[in-house]
């Protein structure tokens, strides 16, 4: 899969999900948490929906302030663990 | 005559008896340390003694701004022994809120993680005094600022403190929930309040020395009383189950296995994410053996899986308001049929009388719906507002419509007005609703629960406002759990005949329609980073 497919997938996700479809000022470096988007709880809802939407199974210790930062964060972890570092 | 082992009277008085005959057992297990009770005594009478030194008086508030650890409870029971009144602050609140509660309830000391310390420094909000919990140099301050560092605290003495002059009905802590003006509310909860409340849990859980304890809730939230109180009533342990944790259902059931947890009081939401993630079915938690649930309505779906998956558990469900503890309760003989509505309330509780009565104050017939009043020891003093406590009615308006039922337990009808319950955290919508109107690109806002969530509908002045900056501006005012999930720009709010908004048709208007910010304001495609 793509580095864009993956950000694409994600970016939608978000707006659609946090954003109610208003994409305007968000890109792949908004921070997650200052944004008021990611808590302890819409993390899970997040990490649910990269384990079903990419097939992969996101390990306990991918779940961190550091990978869940922003869209490019969460892409690399994506990428890492669909194993196609490209 | 009093048994004052099994009576103490102040929630401080709890601990050195279990000190003093089994110092070795464990009183806090932390993620990776233990605390046993012999340490948490003496650091418990270290920060006693140096909130002394530090000039704090009996009454005067102290909060408590830490992770969930046996540090934070010795710091409670410091300004407990100290005389002093503690106030849990929530680690995961911006600034701005941890800011006014301190302006509030005019706190001259806060104990204080060290990565909380530079949010607060950040943000220009301070105490004149922070004891700093954890190794290494503080950061610097302001010059009216004084910064303890840890050393401190470990240089004070350990011997017990006297305080001749205490009484059961000194208050005891303070937890601050939502408000509907848009400031948080800090109620006033005495020695006696809690007491009755953790000598009632204590003996329904059957308490007992072996017991590990789960400690889930934050320690701003009610629930934590039982997690930390009644456990160290029965020298039993309490065993954290960390903020990271509970984000998992599949790591908290880990967690219950590994430290052969016994007792578990949380909201449903918290059980229900360990149903959901499989792990319960899978590995079971055998060594449960009670589940208290609070704070929300328990989905007769999901307790029922809950109960059969937890085949050797007792389940209770209990009730009651911040400002009450714990007045109702009932426990869940068998597993609820398919048809199942709803499970009860239960009965009072705690020594505990209410009443149900319509809008006249007249006591409703059975079978009838009013509003619950609740009389008795676990009713709060009163609300400490801007300074000043003002105290409580009594008997205490709930705000929640019951109705007793044939077989005399309390069935629950909803909320009277504006407060609703998101993943079990109170959130009054006023408040969500002022700190959105604090945007100055926001002229009204109107919150409401929708499915489960918080919503909210917003009109802004500014036609370049987009949600993200809205969510931006709310994280900066208001803890997670109280940011709405949905938020949709609208060009003007439908109104009643007298002007007032219409939050009827605003809430049938956001249900039937698909839209969602206004399709001019948003372009056609999902934007791209720089």
């Amino acid at each position: 899969m793509k580095d864009e497919d993956i950000r694409q997938s994600l970016r939608e996700y978000i707006v659609s999900t946090w954003l109610s479809g208003d994409s305007r000022d968000f890109d792949d470096e908004t921070d997650l948490t200052q944004a008021g988007i990611l808590d302890s709880f819409s993390t899970l809802d997040m990490a649910a929906f990269i384990d079903d939407r990419f097939r992969i199974r996101l390990e306990p210790s991918d779940i961190n302030a550091e990978s869940f930062r922003n869209v490019s964060s969460l892409t690399c972890i994506v990428k890492q663990r669909l194993g196609n570092e490209t | 005559m009093r048994d004052l082992v099994r009576d103490p009277m102040r929630i401080d008085r709890l601990v050195a008896p279990v000190a003093a005959h089994a110092p070795e057992r464990i009183a806090v297990q932390g993620t990776r340390e233990a605390m046993t009770y012999g340490e948490l005594d003496r650091l418990g009478n270290r920060f006693a003694h140096l909130f002394l030194s530090l000039g704090v008086r009996p009454g005067d508030r102290v909060g408590v701004h830490l992770p969930r650890s046996g540090i934070a409870i010795a710091a409670m029971l410091g300004a407990s022994r100290a005389q002093a009144v503690y106030v849990p602050l929530d680690p995961s609140s911006p600034p701005s809120r941890m800011k006014t509660i301190a302006a509030d309830c005019g706190l001259l000391h806060v104990v204080i993680a060290p990565a909380l310390l530079a949010n607060w420094a950040a943000a220009g909000v301070t105490v004149p005094h922070f004891i700093v919990a954890g190794d290494g140099d503080p950061p610097t301050l302001s010059s009216d600022v004084e910064a303890h560092p840890w050393n401190e605290v470990q240089a004070a003495s350990g011997a017990a403190v006297e305080n001749p002059r205490t009484s059961p009905d000194d208050l005891a802590y303070l937890l601050y929930t939502s408000g509907s003006t848009g400031v948080p509310k800090g109620v006033m909860i005495s020695h006696r309040n809690a007491l009755a409340f953790v000598e009632w849990a204590a003996e329904t859980a059957r308490l007992v020395e072996q017991d590990r304890v789960a400690s889930v809730a934050p320690f701003h939230f009610d629930l934590s009383v039982f997690d930390i109180w009644a456990t160290l009533s029965r020298g039993a342990t309490t065993v954290i189950v960390d903020e990271a944790t509970v984000l998992s259902g599949r790591r908290m059931v880990e967690r219950i296995v590994e430290q052969r947890i016994t007792v578990w009081y949380s909201v449903p939401s918290a059980l229900i994410l360990m149903l959901e993630s499989g792990a319960l079915a899978e590995q079971g938690a055998p060594s449960l053996r009670v589940v208290f649930f609070a704070g929300e309505v328990f989905p007769i779906r999901h307790l029922r899986r809950l109960m059969t998956a937890l085949p050797l558990a007792r389940f209770f469900n209990l009730f009651g308001p911040t400002e009450t503890n714990v007045c109702l309760a009932h426990k869940v003989r068998e597993i609820p049929g398919e048809d199942a509505v709803a499970i009860p309330i239960g009965r009072a509780t705690c020594g505990d009388v209410i009443s149900i009565v319509d809008e006249s104050g007249a006591i409703v017939p059975d079978g009838s719906v009013g509003e619950l009043l609740v009389d008795g020891p676990t009713v709060m003093l009163g609300y400490w507002n801007a300074g000043n406590p003002v105290l409580a009615a009594h008997p205490y308006p709930t705000g929640d419509f019951v109705e007793r039922g044939p077989d005399g337990e309390i069935l629950y009808h909803g909320r009277r007005d504006h407060m609703v319950k998101v993943r079990g955290f109170r959130v009054e919508l006023g408040e969500v609703e002022t700190a959105l109107a604090l945007h100055p690109g926001i002229l009204e806002a109107v919150a409401f629960a929708h499915e489960g969530q918080l919503v909210a509908v917003v009109r802004a002045s500014d036609p370049g406002l987009s949600i993200l900056a809205i969510r931006r501006h709310c994280a900066t005012r208001l803890p997670p759990y109280m940011i709405p999930t949905g938020i949709r720009l609208v060009a003007e709010l439908p109104r009643t005949t007298s002007g007032k908004v219409d939050r009827v048709r605003i809430k049938n208007t956001f249900t039937t329609d698909s839209g969602t910010a206004p399709a001019a304001a948003v372009p056609e495609s999902i934007s791209r980073s720089a």
